[in-house]
């Protein structure tokens, strides 16, 4: 074996550890054949009685059997969770709770001490934005994990112990700046490239999301949040805010968006796609949020209705990784922030 | 010869089908899809597929199978996307570090993309499973002469992409 097909045979090793678990394989495949026999058995009455209504019953159940809980395989380790962002999904330590929108290390922590999760949005001026600094001062420095940041991939050794790593995996760069290697490789190693949907349920790009609104109790509900057709972030709401959501979107009226006051430009406007699970049904729906429309926002169920909601739905959507902070002084190159580079 | 338990035989496979799926497939949900479709067909003729041949190759072919389907059901080979471009480049050996060696497996996993799914899988199989050529050829259904020139064909692709000097089996 030369050395190129020794490199094939270790890249297949390496990605064969992200198949899927086998954990509920053998239940998932007696559970389609025992729906399979359900089905036929079904049909063979009905076929009895009526032709027609054995079609219908064959084309309202097959769908169901290729569904998979993506929660199955990916479950995060005990005290991690999964971060998202374009085509790449990342474990860190639940104790990352600082969200931050800018370039790192530019964009400084905004408050606590708590590690932060960035991302390089694409709608914070990138091309206008200059920052040359390789690692903020040792006195101003937390831990990152950074997505779609502008280093180069590599190992960076800085000052005081801390390392740098950027990765770029499934097209998205990732970076992770620790003083501790072994966490830095451990949350770097734990990259993914989302080839389905990732731990949340989101796809990399915004898919067609709609359905018929469900009236069983709505157990969770996942978030998938975007920027022009891109994930942004993805997250899992809890039960009382689940019951909350669904509870408005429910009661939301319909209506037509309302036009945007004059002169009003949103430069971010997001998608979110909220999926509500009751037991045994999911309800997609596609909420759209834009800062010009001050009044109300949009969201469709089945494709075609669109529903009013207001700040309260939106308010339940944007926290946590869906409001993170974005420091405005970075928007000045001339007078940046951060100290000189290095 | 006594016929395995279905169940037990699954048990002690699923994880390698999976594995095998995921990486012809390349998507989790296609692999899920793609083992429990092959154990479902498998399942009503268990005993009949057992007395004829080793059930994990009949398994591994209509895995690949499905995914030979796939792809001309829908007429169009995978590509990488714009983004994915980017690792796509010949991957920088002179710094054996950990990144530059993370940065070679995924260019090569990129790469892998490129290839029509009967290469891929025999790729997957000679360089993963670490089978002879007459077993893929028994997987694959076809002779032990063109799993050669599929690995043949597979390699030079992925050695032009990578832009390495030739590769010699």
């Amino acid at each position: 074996m030369d050395s190129n097909e020794q490199l094939i045979a270790d890249s297949l090793s390496k990605h064969a550890a992200d198949a899927p678990s086998n954990d509920h394989l053998l239940e998932a495949v007696h559970a389609r054949l025992h729906r399979r026999r359900t089905a036929r058995a079904l049909g063979a009455i009905v076929v009895a009685a009526a032709a027609v209504a054995t079609a219908i019953t064959a084309s309202h159940n097959l769908p169901t059997e290729l569904h998979t809980d993506p929660q199955i395989a990916q479950q995060p380790a005990p005290g991690w969770r999964w971060e998202s962002y374009k085509t790449v999904q990342v474990q860190v330590p639940s104790s990352w709770t600082q969200y931050i929108s800018g370039p790192a290390p530019c964009t400084p922590s905004a408050s606590a001490s708590a590690p932060v999760v960035g991302r390089f949005n694409d709608w914070l001026g990138k091309y206008g934005y200059t920052c040359e600094d390789a690692v903020l001062p040792l006195d101003r420095r937390l831990p990152y994990l950074w997505f779609n940041d502008v280093q180069a991939p590599g190992i960076k050794q800085y000052d005081g112990g801390w390392s740098e790593e950027t990765r770029i995996v499934g097209g998205t760069k990732v970076s992770v700046l620790t003083n501790n290697e072994a966490l830095r490789r451990r949350i770097v190693d734990s990259a993914r490239p989302i080839t389905g949907t990732d731990y949340y349920g989101c796809t990399p790009t915004e898919s067609l999301a709609s359905g018929t609104p469900v009236n069983a109790e709505v157990t969770s509900a996942g978030v998938c949040e975007y920027y022009k057709g891109t994930l942004v972030a993805g997250s899992r709401l809890s039960t009382p805010q689940v019951t909350q959501l669904a509870r408005l979107l429910r009661t939301a009226p319909t209506g037509r968006p309302v036009a945007p006051p004059p002169g009003c430009q949103d430069t971010s406007p997001r998608t979110y796609v909220v999926t509500l699970h009751t037991r045994s049904a999911s309800w997609p729906v596609r909420i759209m949020y834009s800062t010009c429309d001050v009044s109300y926002k949009f969201a469709t169920d089945d494709g075609k209705t669109q529903r009013l909601v207001g700040y309260p739905v939106i308010d339940l959507l944007r926290t946590g990784v869906h409001k993170p902070n974005q420091p405005s002084d970075l928007f000045d190159p001339a007078h940046p922030l951060t100290p000189s580079p290095r | 010869m006594e016929s395995p338990d279905f169940d037990d035989w699954v048990a002690q496979r699923g994880a390698a089908l999976l594995r095998f799926a995921y990486l012809v497939t390349r998507d989790h949900t296609r692999a899920e899809e793609a083992v429990q479709d092959a154990l479902i067909a498998a399942y009503s003729r268990w005993s009949r597929i057992c007395r004829a041949q080793d059930p994990e190759a009949y398994v591994r072919r209509c895995i690949v199978n499905a995914d030979i389907s796939r792809w001309r059901r829908f007429f169009r080979r995978e590509t990488p996307t714009d983004d994915a471009g980017t690792s796509h480049a010949a991957p920088h050996r002179a710094a054996p570090d950990h990144a530059v060696a993370q940065a070679e497996h995924d260019a090569v996993w990129a790469l892998c993309a490129t290839l029509p799914a009967k290469q891929r899988a025999a790729v997957v199989l000679r360089y993963y499973e670490d089978l002879p050529d007459a077993e893929i050829a028994v997987i694959l259904d076809c002779s032990p002469a063109t799993v050669r020139s599929q690995i043949h064909r597979a390699l030079a692709s992925l050695r032009t992409a990578i832009g390495t000097e030739e590769v010699k089996r």
